[in-house]
């Protein structure tokens, strides 16, 4: 078997489509991770956004305003959850997962009720594409890519900017390290993290489209697949840091892009799917195994990452 | 030692069991809203929820078939977070058990059955125990995080399922789209397709009855408790929480494999890729519905298999996507354990030395 050129092309080009939402989620949780949130329920908000982002622009005809009402709907969800957590004082962990189970059940039970099914519903036009028609080539790496894709990385740096340059950002990290310090001055915990989960929605809603909107122009039921557990595995494996998260995210994208690839292909190398897919799970173990270990090493014990701290 | 701490919680537990209940009622009558909203006939679906659960031609057989597996996944749940850990890889421990015990009987399928059934059973609790133990390790040695890694042990055990059942176990007659195994022998099945039998009922007893003398009869029922409620408190009495720790996760692990087992010498015969896909999910939300007590356990996985059971019944009298069940979970799941962070009625994982150190949670 031989590799060419315009395989790898595809091999890069699949990892970016492929990673792009996992990034945009993983940026979106990076905010609630810092504000001391476990957001286990990036899955269920990404299937809202996806979802509300088909059905906006099947009513309006218009991409951008499905985009919006996809954002909208994540956003609601995310501030429910914000409600759930921090006002009623329930347990991140349980009310993240039923936020994701939440979100599975709403849409698939919404394109039954709404649209009258349980395949897929689809659209005429999906979201801008500012290079298109290079089937080959080095232009194919970023051809039929959507704009939100082109946007990712800007999104990444400004998160990364606003995280670690700006008053806002030292105030997450306060808000999560230590909830009692941040009162102390002022800064209410409660309303830093609804800021944080607001743009974690924002993020989501996002990721969301891109997938439904983006590249398929489609929803399924289903759609995300756990792609938000993935990029889950990527905020914790980047241990909380904006680029770090991203980087986690392009690496699972182009492991999920090395999977579809092995499948596609099929040849004479015989590496099961399941094995590629199953890479970023492990080496996220092993990452908190580690971290974990170090800090034990170090004599600094804190309490798990699940911890929503409260003083 | 006497266990004052765990029969003194009876009383509280009762008031405590009303706000759970609460979320469970308002789940339901927001299904029931949104499902009226929608333009479904509500009458239709009570009806169907009736039938389907409990009056149709083997629909209690369907409920109990559910409640039996929500029972064993769930008693070893509760094992586990009684002991302080959150431990969410019962859908794991859950395939791994069931994959353990396929291999079993279709690797031996001469054997005379009831050695085979014998060996399925405990080899699958053993498959389970072992995926869990490893989170379990990591977790006592290190103090590595169990949420993330049990989750991470739940991907990884989809992965595994699909895997098998597409390449090693896969069924060879099967048309290239089936991703199952074989079916096991005939004489292996400890029930029918139905799932109730004498077996698989005694097998959920026995299960019970085992986690009730474990929890409240036992040395480590009482440390366990003590250290899931308290850690630091535990510590500062002499408890080793490892071996706890570890026992609570093999435990755990080992109910849940066992619950794979029974799937697959009892109703399924065989298992294919994704089967089942929320039972462990629903055997955490039903074990914390249950306020960690045996009793509320077993009611919990009544009303959640009562549903379950209904929910495959009730695309026949009406067009109800099977996600409703999902959008009730979700939202009972979002809403269980509201008051429980900083709560009196703490169902969380001890606090940890440094956030004490830390100058949180002084005056708790």
């Amino acid at each position: 078997m031989s590799v060419s050129a315009n395989d790898i092309f595809q091999l890069l080009a699949t990892t970016l489509r492929a990673s792009c939402p996992l990034i945009l989620a993983a940026i979106g949780a990076t905010y609630a991770f810092r504000a001391g949130i476990f957001h286990l329920g990036l899955d269920g908000l990404m299937l809202f956004g996806a979802f509300g982002a088909i059905a906006g622009t099947r009513s309006t005809h218009s991409p951008l305003i499905g985009v919006i009402v996809g954002v909208a709907t994540s956003v609601v969800a995310s501030m429910l959850f914000w409600l759930v957590i921090v006002v009623l004082k329930a347990d991140p962990v349980i009310a993240g997962l039923g936020l994701s189970t939440l979100g599975l059940g709403a849409t698939s039970f919404a394109l039954q009720a709404i649209f009258d099914s349980r395949g897929a519903i689809y659209v005429d036009q999906g979201l801008w594409r500012p290079v298109v028609g290079h089937p080959t080539g080095m232009l194919s790496i970023v051809s039929e890519l959507s704009i939100l894709v082109w946007a990712t990385p800007f999104i990444v740096m400004i998160s990364w900017v606003v995280l670690r340059r700006t008053l806002f950002g030292l105030r997450i990290s306060v808000v999560g390290e230590y909830p009692f310090a941040a009162r102390s001055a002022g800064v209410s915990p409660a309303a830093i993290r609804l800021k944080a989960l607001l743009i974690t929605g924002v993020m989501c809603g996002l990721a969301g489209a891109e997938l439904s909107l983006g590249s398929l122009r489609s929803f399924t039921e289903n759609l995300t697949q756990g792609r938000g557990f993935i990029s889950f595995t990527a905020v914790v494996f980047g241990s909380g840091g904006a680029i770090a998260s991203a980087i986690a995210g392009l690496f699972f994208g182009f492991a999920d892009a090395v999977g579809i690839q092995t499948q596609l292909a099929a040849n004479g190398l015989e590496i099961p799917r399941e094995l590629v897919l199953a890479i970023p799970y492990l080496l996220t173990v092993l990452a908190v195994w580690y971290s974990s270990r170090r800090r034990k090493q170090l004599g600094v014990t804190s309490g798990g990452f699940s911890e929503l701290r409260d003083s | 030692m006497t266990p004052i701490g765990v029969r003194g919680r009876v009383g509280p537990r009762l008031s405590a069991a009303l706000p759970r209940a609460t979320a469970v009622v308002v789940g339901l009558g927001l299904l029931a809203a949104i499902l009226g909203l929608s333009g479904y006939p509500l009458g239709t679906i009570l009806d169907g929820t009736i039938k389907g659960s409990l009056t149709a031609p083997g629909a209690w057989q369907s409920t109990l078939r559910w409640m039996i597996a929500y029972v064993i996944i769930g008693a070893g749940v509760l094992v586990t977070v009684r002991a302080g850990f959150l431990n969410l890889g019962a859908q794991g421990q859950f395939y791994s058990g069931a994959i353990a015990s396929v291999w079993v009987a279709l690797r031996w399928k001469s054997g005379p059955a009831p050695l085979v059934i014998a060996a399925g059973l405990i080899g699958g609790a053993a498959a389970g125990a072992l995926w869990s133990l490893i989170p379990g390790i990591l977790k006592v040695v290190w103090g590595t995080d169990e949420v993330i890694t049990t989750l991470m042990a739940n991907f990884l055990g989809i992965l595994w399922l699909r895997w098998v059942t597409n390449g090693p176990l896969k069924n060879p007659i099967g048309s290239g789209e089936s991703t199952s195994t074989e079916s096991i022998a005939k004489q292996f099945r400890i029930s029918s397709g139905a799932g109730v039998s004498v077996w698989t009922i005694c097998a959920a007893a026995g299960v019970l009855a085992a986690t009730w003398l474990l929890i409240s009869r036992t040395r480590f029922g009482v440390l366990s408790a003590l250290t899931g409620r308290n850690q630091l408190m535990a510590s500062w009495q002499g408890i080793d929480a490892k071996r706890s720790g570890l026992v609570s996760f093999l435990v755990s692990g080992g109910a849940a494999g066992l619950a794979g087992a029974i799937e697959v010498f009892g109703p399924n015969g065989r298992v294919s890729s994704g089967f089942a896909p929320d039972i462990g999910f629903t055997a955490i939300l039903v074990a914390i519905i249950g306020g960690l007590s045996i009793i509320g356990l077993v009611i919990a996985a009544f009303v959640f298999a009562l549903l379950q059971a209904a929910l495959l019944y009730l695309p026949i009298v009406t067009d109800l996507p099977p996600s409703a069940l999902n959008l009730l979970r979700g939202t009972v799941a979002l809403f269980i354990t509201v008051g429980t962070v900083g709560g009196a009625v703490r169902l969380r994982r001890a606090r940890t030395i440094a956030s004490q150190e830390g100058g949180e949670r002084v005056s708790k």
